[in-house]
């Protein structure tokens, strides 16, 4: 375990399956990506449905990973929808963060 | 005999001849010499055509120098003696500058078939330290939200006729069938990982796909993800549980809100997770049914 992630859930679940893990691992980035990109389109002042769901949806993954800390910023993400435009910027800079710290662990396990 | 050196972007080319090999056996072999840990220039072109020659003899075979000191060999064939006589050769040329004691990971051999991968992400580690991989460039117009086509959560009657059926055979089953509602690629194979190898999975991925799967295999046990593109959780389990009244329904969700806990009450569902998801928890679901029916 380290501050960015907790595998053990995950590993319950995977069973030691190496080469899932990695498939998963790839998927999880793939998904992420995809979130951060329309996120970063949708940086505007008030609700926001695209903000709120790839938040959401983000919150999820990242939950059922074990980085808790990022699934966190995930979830003020989608509860804050109607936060401004500067906000919205400044907590995404940060998830962005947390998520290159968690991408960079991942990368390394395998 | 082909002997090809390529001096320019030779990561991408290793790239390029990766993505066509990756995974498929077509016997090709890399042989990485990790010169850049040396800080050492590849060696000269007179050198590796020396070297190619010598090695490779018959086999088809290219030599790449990449710009940051790496050399990569790859060839058609067995391994073993190329292996070692490269090595040599190249202990020798380090030697020569005064370059002794090589790294442990200073050789790398990379099976195609086994290592393709994991080579393919070396080279996108280098490229992207080069600035050879650009991120893509931040948008700066709003996307036009386009929304997914809501749907009503109801059977068509040819679907309700289907399920009848199913209900009645599925008194026969020997084994639970388990319906998987989850939009979330990632959240739906963690979730199959815990249960294909015991029960039959069937997945869904909205709400259209998850009526039509309802219908057409009366599942035992339904995992009901509450957010979906087209619906939501909480009508497709109203659905359900009108028209199978002996349907097993677990909401499944990141949220914590507590008027997510009260329609699932009302929708009289068995089961509730909120994610994450663990094995725990899963496998009491399916424990709590078996103790139901």
């Amino acid at each position: 375990m380290t501050d960015v992630i907790d595998l053990t859930n995950f590993r319950e679940m995977t069973d030691g399956d190496v080469e899932l893990e990695k498939e998963l691992f790839e998927e999880f980035f793939s998904s992420s990506e995809e979130c951060i990109t329309a996120m970063e389109s949708n940086c505007v002042d008030g609700e926001n449905e695209i903000w709120r769901s790839n938040a959401h949806a983000f919150k999820g993954t990242a939950l059922n990973l074990g980085a808790d800390k990022l699934g966190q910023m995930c979830k003020d993400a989608q509860e804050g929808q109607d936060m401004s435009a500067a906000e919205k910027t400044t907590l995404l800079e940060k998830i962005k963060a947390e998520y290159s710290a968690v991408k960079v662990f991942l990368e390394g396990l395998h | 005999m082909l002997i090809q050196i390529i001096a320019i972007d030779a990561e991408k080319q290793i790239i390029h001849n990766l993505e066509d090999i990756t995974g498929k056996s077509l016997n090709r072999n890399f042989f990485q010499c990790r010169f850049s840990l040396l800080g050492l220039t590849p060696p000269d072109e007179d050198f590796v055509l020396f070297t190619g020659k010598e090695l490779l003899k018959d086999r088809e075979g290219k030599i790449f120098y990449c710009e940051d000191g790496d050399l990569f060999l790859q060839w058609k064939g067995a391994a073993k003696d190329v292996i070692s006589t490269f090595e040599e050769m190249a202990k020798r040329y380090c030697k020569e500058r005064n370059y002794d004691d090589l790294p442990g990971n200073f050789f790398q051999l990379y099976d195609s078939h086994a290592h393709g991968e994991e080579l393919r992400i070396e080279c996108r580690k280098k490229l992207k330290a080069m600035g050879a991989i650009e991120e893509p460039a931040r948008k700066t117009t709003i996307a036009k939200h386009i929304p997914v086509e809501k749907i009503s959560a109801k059977f068509s009657p040819e679907q309700l006729n289907l399920l009848i059926k199913n209900i009645f055979d599925r008194e026969s089953r020997t084994a639970p069938e388990i319906l998987i509602v989850e939009d979330q690629v990632f959240s739906c194979k963690l979730i199959l990982s815990v249960l294909s190898s015991q029960y039959k999975c069937h997945v869904a991925k909205n709400g259209r796909e998850a009526i039509t799967l309802y219908a057409t295999h009366a599942p035992d046990i339904t995992f009901l993800d509450i957010e979906l593109p087209d619906t939501d959780g909480h009508s497709l389990a109203k659905l359900f549980r009108e028209s199978d009244p002996k349907s097993y329904l677990v909401m499944v969700t990141a949220n914590n809100h507590m008027k997510d806990v009260t329609l699932a009450k009302q929708n009289k569902v068995q089961g509730f997770i909120l994610k994450p998801y663990s094995k725990q928890k899963i496998l009491q679901s399916i424990e709590n049914f078996k103790a139901h029916k």
